[in-house]
């Protein structure tokens, strides 16, 4: 169910009127209920997935608390693989086969995501971080709660089990802020990640018919689609979270910020990073085993993570280039650190800061050029290396006006949409900046204007999304995850 | 310092459902701005009474209707059987892809097009009804026998039904029905529709609100003709081949989307189709089956599908019934058996007027 019909916020609305004037001992079995109706929108084998996934990581985990020793050891692993064993058969089949089999061409929505939540459930309880739940009701819903059904966070046990423990009545202002979260995230989402998307797809399906200059450009602006398309489900996602009383995850801490690619690792996607950071990175050793484990144990999570993003050769060539690009960074940190302090009144400066975030962007941006390439139906490594290699070609085009406006005009680029996102940029960064000073996010500064212009800046975002929202064609890139 | 909202503590809150009905209050102009230009620019003439009828004012007094937006086909055409002021000498039944046909290319200046957009069976039965009983029964009819004249999932919620349910009672057979159409209120609020309208601004087509009466036989914009027949704005009917293609009207348009969904074929609407005929002929009313053509590189994406490979084989069924019942039978799907190429459509499914005008001429050509 696309988060952008009014089936939709219908279907949230009747939700939330339920949810709120039912008696509260039923408001987990109508947030499940609503959670698997969400998910039969999608096919009804979506239903069966989730519920067997469900099955398996509750009766795993009570088992858990039960057994001891080598016993225990062999529950979890057994449980561990029938839920990664059920997320090949329907994710990677294909690739395994190489052919199109009917397992794997059921798109089951959301199925990487609750996956990796059933496993780290899990190994917490293996661990004892947290007990087993006994409740199959609240295990159900924290797998099946639909604002993060379909593309995460991907939420902890021990965060989430415990809200849907408590009884949750209903907080005008946790509401509205959930509220004013979705505002933002569907602004992020259709105004500015899907106008970005005008100007990106040309090039990336056709690159052939750009020179250098547009693929440059259209590498660096899917740097920021990818950002603002994800991080708008995130605000979308956990503004739905607090509309119901439940805090989801943050996904993401200002990433293109960062100083260095290993730092914007740290922050983006970082539900799914934390994830691979506490149940692959350091189980493999992390960085208390030696440089040698540290660089193998990175090199995992990042193929994996390549793997996990897509069934597909590019995408794992992507996980291992940006995992070959962290260790670089991490390698020669300490060199770049000394080099720096040479050069007198650089290091530390505002010179240095801005170079390092070009830096990390450029870098991060030719990496996902292999993600965005991979994403066209039957790209090959072949596409890959045309995208880089045309990336140094055609230059010339910027000594002749009428061929470069032909092709930022290919790319939707004109006087409206500089107009429109120009626009939309300025409100963006001013009310995140805004945000970072206030040491809070977005809704929550909006929250704290005054009445008068806090209605004015809803207005002009609701506006905004009404005029330029590219409304009738809107998929969030990771929904396909 | 950034400046936030102060609250005195010693100011009673209002009650949660208050503050929740005020907030929701703040957002009404919203909606009010979007249903208010919704209904006012309504590029699809969806909330506009009255603009069917002010198309169909221009048309039946003889003129061509120009500057078209969207509107209600079939209101139009009911006006147009209402305010004619004769019987046309041959009446055209079908859908978009027999709009082509004028008065010039089928011979008779008296003709008039009643093609609807998407219509079915249903539709040109009951137009036939209904001139019927306002007493304008053509002499001739030229019906379209379309490869998807007998698909239930072809049936389009918007079709004017009225005649044929009576057809239907009175032939004993089954009415074929279909949920009718909401559309209409789902985009009172609808924000894409609300694009769409600032998009008909945007675009300078929306200058006029109501159709323009003109002698011009083609226009830049859309435009019925005093015939009825159709003829495209500028831009969609210049389009060479390859324009076409890029732009995705015969390409991106996967084979269901432009074939619609297949269903087997209904008996029941074979069995009203003969009926209909024989219903004509038996009114003094001379019937000729059109079998509009497809475009080639779409009929070939057809033809290697088996589903719609058994659409395409109705053509000899069509031919064998005229041939029964003595009628005339013009066209064929097979394109290039009529001598036609990509460059002759509009886009997969719509022929040229041109090209309709050449297929017409050497089938009549003795």
């Amino acid at each position: 169910m696309s988060l952008f019909t009014g089936r939709f916020f219908a279907f949230l609305a009747l939700v939330c009127a339920a949810y709120y004037l039912a008696p509260r001992r039923w408001q987990n079995a109508l947030l499940l209920l609503a959670g698997l109706a969400y998910a039969a929108a999608a096919g009804p084998w979506t239903v069966g997935v989730l519920c067997a996934q469900i099955a398996v990581a509750y009766a795993a985990g009570r088992g858990l608390e039960r057994l001891a020793g080598r016993a225990r050891k062999a529950l979890l692993a057994a449980g561990t693989a029938l839920l990664l064993g059920e997320l090949l058969t329907f994710k990677y089949a294909d690739l395994l086969t190489g052919r199109a089999t009917a397992l794997g061409q059921l798109a089951v929505l959301g199925i990487s995501f609750y996956t990796l939540m059933a496993v780290g459930y899990l190994a917490d309880v293996y661990r004892g971080t947290v007990p087993a739940e006994h409740s199959l009701l609240r295990f159900a819903l924290f797998l099946s709660f639909f604002p993060q059904l379909s593309s995460g966070p991907i939420g902890r046990a021990g965060e989430l089990l415990p809200q849907f423990g408590a009884p949750r009545a209903f907080d005008y202002d946790r509401f509205a802020r959930g509220t004013t979260n979705m505002l933002w995230g569907y602004f992020k989402k259709c105004v500015l990640a899907d106008g970005l998307g005008l100007a990106v797809d040309p090039v990336f399906h056709e690159p052939a018919a750009f020179s250098g200059p547009a693929l440059v450009l259209a590498a660096a602006l899917f740097s920021l689609q990818l950002y603002l398309d994800f991080s708008g489900y995130t605000d979308i996602a956990r503004g739905m979270g607090q509309v119901f009383g439940i805090e989801l995850r943050q996904n993401f801490a200002h990433p293109f910020g960062a100083h260095s690619f290993a730092a914007l690792w740290g922050r983006w996607h970082m539900s799914l990073s934390q994830w691979f950071r506490d149940y692959v990175y350091i189980p493999l050793g992390g960085s208390r085993r030696g440089t040698v484990r540290m660089c193998a144990a990175t090199m995992a999570v990042f193929a994996l993570s390549g793997l996990w993003h897509r069934a597909g050769w590019i995408f794992l060539w992507w996980g291992v280039l940006n995992g070959v690009c962290n260790l670089l960074d991490k390698c020669t940190a300490p060199a770049r650190a000394r080099l720096a302090a040479r050069v007198p009144g650089y290091a530390g400066s505002r010179w240095q800061v801005l170079w390092q975030r070009v830096w990390v962007f450029t870098v991060f941006s030719l990496c996902f050029i292999l993600f965005r390439v991979g994403e066209n139906a039957g790209a090959t490594a072949a596409d890959c290396l045309y995208y880089y290699r045309h990336l140094f070609t055609g230059w010339d085009v910027l000594l002749a006006p009428g061929r470069l406006v032909a092709q930022l005009r290919a790319m939707s680029i004109g006087r409206k949409f500089l107009a429109y996102m120009g626009v939309s940029a300025l409100v963006y960064n001013g009310v995140e900046h805004a945000a970072i000073r206030a040491g809070t996010d977005a809704a929550g500064w909006l929250r704290a204007r005054r009445p008068a212009a806090r209605v004015a800046l809803y207005y002009l975002l609701a506006l905004l999304i009404l005029c330029f929202g590219q409304l009738g064609t809107s998929s969030f890139i990771y929904f396909q995850f | 310092m950034p400046r936030t909202t102060t609250q005195n503590p010693a100011a009673p809150r209002p009650r949660t459902w208050v503050r929740l009905v005020r907030a929701a209050a703040l957002f009404v102009p919203l909606a009010v701005l979007v249903a208010a230009v919704n209904v006012t620019v309504d590029p699809a003439s969806l909330f506009q009474r009255g603009y069917e009828y002010r198309a169909a004012q221009i048309v039946a007094g003889g003129q061509n209707a120009a500057h078209l937006k969207n509107m209600d086909d079939r209101a139009f055409q009911q006006n147009c059987a209402a305010l004619l002021p004769a019987a046309p000498g041959t009446l055209v039944l079908g859908s978009s892809r027999c709009l082509q046909v004028t008065a010039r290319i089928a011979g008779d200046p008296t003709l008039f097009n009643a093609g609807v957009t998407n219509g079915d069976l249903r539709d040109s039965i009951s137009l036939y009804m209904l001139y019927r009983e306002l007493g304008k029964r053509p002499r001739r009819v030229i019906l379209m026998a379309d490869y998807c004249t007998f698909n239930p999932a072809k049936l389009d919620n918007r079709a004017y039904t009225e005649g044929y349910a009576a057809f239907a009672r009175r032939t004993g057979t089954q009415e074929m029905r279909t949920t009718p159409s909401r559309e209409k209120w789902y985009q009172l609020f609808s924000p894409t529709y609300f694009q769409s309208a600032l998009a008909y601004l945007e675009s300078g087509t929306g200058a006029a609100s109501a159709p323009l009466p003109t002698d011009e036989y083609e226009a830049e914009t859309d435009m019925r003709r005093a015939d009825g027949s159709y003829s495209y704005n500028l831009g969609f009917r210049s389009q060479t081949a390859a324009q076409r293609m890029e732009n995705g009207w015969v390409t991106a348009w996967n084979i269901e989307g432009n074939m619609g969904a297949y269903d087997e074929d209904s008996p029941v609407l074979r069995a009203q189709f003969e009926l209909f005929v024989r219903e004509m002929l038996a009114d003094g009313t001379e019937v000729t089956l059109l079998l509009p053509p497809i475009n080639p590189y779409m009929y070939d994406l057809m033809a290697a599908d088996g589903r719609y490979a058994k659409q395409l084989a109705l053509e000899g069924y069509f031919r064998a019934f005229a041939q029964e019942n003595g009628l005339a039978a013009v066209g064929s799907y097979d394109a290039r058996a009529l001598g036609l190429t990509e460059d002759d459509f509009y886009d997969a499914l719509h022929c040229s007027m041109e090209a309709t005008a050449r297929y017409w001429a050497a089938e009549a050509a003795p």
